[in-house]
């Protein structure tokens, strides 16, 4: 009797282990899909602001020493941080364990960059929201919760759920 | 709070049956011995004020005897003893010196197993911080300028301890049993004539004498049966829970009924494991200071529910430490019942005490007037150097934080007796309860009464106040009942654990455990340790090189100078990860205040919009339910 009603109740443990298992990685799957949305707003922001440089240049409104500058500014620092949000976007869906230093290295390189360009002179519109994200997302990677999900003693996040 | 006194052969006896065992590290080159040959070695000074010292007594007149006789002197005078001569440390140069000091060091090499002598292994540098490094270049700087002992001591001291066991002087403890709150107190006193700590093993200070101590406290059930039940152990300046261990707990190794003890080379503090302790010396940060990163701390954990790498326990915020290394191997000579060497028997200081403990209120060796105390000798066991009384002579048992721990014979009774005092007490308060009720209905059925009756109004106010008191008044009490029962029903599982003698945890009292370095904090490659003790002087010298050099990028190179040497120190010492998450932070903080300062008035609105659709989508969905 009892062996039976063990095995009756095993696919509902089974369930209820699985379930807690996904409550458990759903700030690792958060940040996942926070930093991909960031990443993709942060490419629209880079995209717009080239074509709208490439539109002021034809128009010869702007000179082709300037456009060089912000476009060497843009590629050279913003494209990496997507690149690397990207990457870590990746690597916390499949629960390996450096998904977070990558995302704080790329929020750290996101909000070093938008600083930088704030200190020079004509801060473009979209640094603002851009540096909210990041703010938004440093403060969140580095909450108590997020942070012993990768970071504890034994973490609850290995190379990936394999390991 | 003393009890009755012990004769010396009882004494003797009980000291001799749980006497430590005390494992040396290789390179020791002091152990404990008599103190008469010692200050029969001596000189007697006095300093007053900013006089120049005077010689009271001469080397070779002073002893025991006279060195309890000295008058008293004005305030702030110190009496000291010199074991060093400085007229003797051009001797340390001679070449007899040189060969008698290369003698010792052979039998000592001939004695060990191995013929190894003393090896640093890890840096102290390499085990901690920026901060800590910086700290400990100030403090080795200010040595310079503090009073310190002279470099030539401690070979003159070696040379003067060794010419005292030539004459056959051997290895030998002062021992003391007292009855003291309950327990029998067996305090072991261990005089060294030199802690070469600083200049021998790289540790913080050298003094002439060291005075260290062991303790084991017993309990005696049925007259005459001595049930050991704890130890401490005598380790810098640390007092309380964290020193005792219990005589059961299996970090206290035994050989027998021997407690052994691993000494740490040079500074002889006591440990209970062998190993390489870091044992951070703490300097308090001004008082506002201190409390300003102590509430940004907690407002960090607590308030922003941020993750931090501090333990609140340890209390380390708000301070600065410099780090040392206590090297406590046990690999060097052992003393004790059945070691590489026994103990004489020792020499008793049972009540009365020798008057050289009780009237030589002065130091055990040079006072070189170092304001942080560290380089001066210590005074004699009853005092401390301000010679005030000293704790661990005058309450033992407070000394080991063993005050509010009763003895296990004790325990049962003092448990019997005070869930006594809480049932009377609980009955006292249900009898008061239901005083108090009854007089509560009365009231209320009065003021029902009275209510509405014009002519009435200042009784039925008296009532109405006496009433709210009352009934606040049954409410204390009806929680003090509830939280008495819980406090009953604690003492009775205790009770009952007590009669199944189980003793309770091992470790509960120990809030911050002294712990020697791991075999993986001791793995350290070269570089990194190369780079521990080269970072803290490139730091200083890069930052000079960029104000003289590069003013016109002075912020951009002072930030890509100080964001490498802090990426390759996290590196060196495996927290990269830590330093991004604090970088992060940093970054994160000034990019908020730029925020606020450009749309100030904007984000006042944004929040209160935030916080109106907040409150709408709450009622709301309040609503719907």
């Amino acid at each position: 009797m009892v062996d039976s009603a063990t095995r009756e109740n095993e696919p509902d443990r089974q369930l209820g282990f699985e379930r807690v298992q996904k409550a458990r990685y759903r700030p690792a799957r958060l940040t996942g899909l926070l930093l991909i949305l960031q990443a993709v707003g942060l490419a629209a922001f880079v995209a717009l602001e080239l074509l709208d440089l490439s539109l002021l240049a034809q128009n010869g409104k702007v000179t082709a020493n300037l456009q060089q500058t912000t476009n060497d500014v843009i590629s050279l620092f913003f494209i990496p941080t997507i690149v690397l949000a990207f990457l870590a976007a990746l690597s916390l869906v499949i629960l390996a364990r450096r998904g977070w230093l990558l995302a704080a290295i790329s929020q750290g390189l996101c909000l070093a960059v938008c600083l930088w360009i704030y200190s020079g002179e004509g801060t473009p519109a979209y640094v603002y929201p851009v540096m909210v994200s990041s703010i938004v997302m440093i403060f969140y990677l580095n909450s108590r919760t997020v942070r012993s999900l990768f970071h504890s003693g034994q973490t609850a996040i290995g190379r990936g759920r394999r390991g | 709070m003393t009890g009755e006194k012990m004769s010396p052969e009882a004494a003797e006896a009980l000291l001799r049956r749980f006497e430590p065992v005390l494992r040396f590290t290789r390179g020791e080159q002091f152990y404990p011995l008599d103190v008469a040959p010692y200050v029969r070695a001596c000189s007697l000074w006095v300093q007053r004020g900013n006089e120049e010292p005077v010689c009271v007594v001469p080397r070779g007149d002073l002893s025991l005897d006279n060195l309890a006789q000295q008058p008293l002197d004005e305030f702030g005078a110190v009496h000291y003893l010199r074991f060093t001569d400085p007229k003797s440390f051009r001797e340390v140069y001679s070449r007899g010196a040189r060969e008698e000091l290369q003698r010792r060091r052979r039998l000592t090499e001939e004695d060990d197993k191995t013929k190894k002598i003393f090896s640093t292994g890890k840096g102290r540098l390499a085990r901690v911080g920026y901060t800590s490094r910086f700290a400990d270049a100030l403090y080795e700087i200010a040595l310079l300028a503090r009073g310190r002992v002279p470099g030539e001591s401690t070979a003159a001291g070696s040379i003067a301890y060794g010419r005292i066991m030539d004459e056959g002087e051997h290895y030998v403890y002062h021992g003391r049993v007292l009855r003291h709150n309950g327990w029998i107190v067996l305090q072991y006193w261990l005089f060294y004539t030199f802690n070469d700590w600083r200049s021998g093993f790289f540790g913080a200070n050298d003094h002439e004498a060291d005075w260290e101590k062991v303790m084991v406290f017993l309990s005696e059930p049925e007259p005459g049966e001595f049930i050991p039940e704890w130890v401490a152990y005598a380790s810098h300046e640390y007092t309380g829970d964290n020193l005792r261990r219990r005589w059961d707990d299996p970090e206290v190794g035994k050989v027998g009924e021997h407690p052994m003890v691993y000494v740490g080379a040079g500074s002889h503090a006591s440990f209970y494991s062998s190993g390489e302790y870091l044992t951070e010396l703490p300097i308090r940060l001004p008082g506002p200071l201190s409390k300003a990163t102590r509430a940004i701390h907690d407002f960090w954990r607590k308030r922003l529910r941020q993750y931090s790498l501090d333990q609140p326990s340890t209390g380390q915020a708000g301070m600065f430490t410099i780090p040392f290394v206590d090297y406590a191997r046990g690999d060097g000579l052992s003393l004790g019942p059945g070691q590489d060497q026994e103990w004489d028997p020792p020499r008793l200081m049972q009540e009365p005490e020798p008057a050289w403990v009780r009237e030589y209120r002065g130091l055990w060796g040079l006072y070189t007037r170092d304001p942080f105390e560290g380089e001066d000798a210590p005074a004699g066991p009853m005092y401390r150097r301000d010679k005030r009384p000293a704790q661990a002579w005058h309450d033992p048992v407070g000394w080991a934080g063993l005050d509010k721990v009763p003895t296990r014979a004790e325990e049962m009774r003092i448990v019997a007796v005070r869930r006594q005092q809480v049932d009377a007490h609980r009955e006292e308060l249900r009898r008061e309860i239901e005083d108090k009720s009854l007089r509560i209905k009365v009231l209320g059925i009065e003021v029902e009464a009275m209510r509405g009756r014009s002519h009435m109004d200042d009784p039925y106010e008296a009532r109405v106040a006496e009433l709210e008191q009352l009934s606040a008044e049954v409410v204390g009490l009806r929680a003090e009942f509830a939280t008495n029962e819980t406090i009953g029903e604690s003492l009775g599982d205790h009770q009952v654990r007590l009669k199944a003698g189980e003793p309770g945890p091992l470790r509960a009292h120990i809030t911050h455990a002294h712990q020697p370095a791991s075999d993986t904090e001791l793995r350290t490659g070269r570089v990194a340790e190369a780079w521990a003790a080269l970072s803290v002087g490139l730091v200083l010298i890069s930052l000079v090189g960029i104000v003289a050099f590069e003013r016109e990028h002075l912020t951009g190179a002072l930030v890509v100078s100080i964001a490498l040497f802090a990426f390759l120190e996290a590196g060196f010492r495996g927290r990269l990860t830590n330093l991004i998450g604090s970088v992060n932070v940093g970054l994160a903080v000034v990019s908020a205040l730029i925020l606020a300062y450009e749309f100030f008035w904007q984000t006042v609105i944004l929040a209160v919009l935030v916080m109106g659709l907040y409150v709408l989508w709450d009622n709301l969905r309040e609503l719907r339910r």
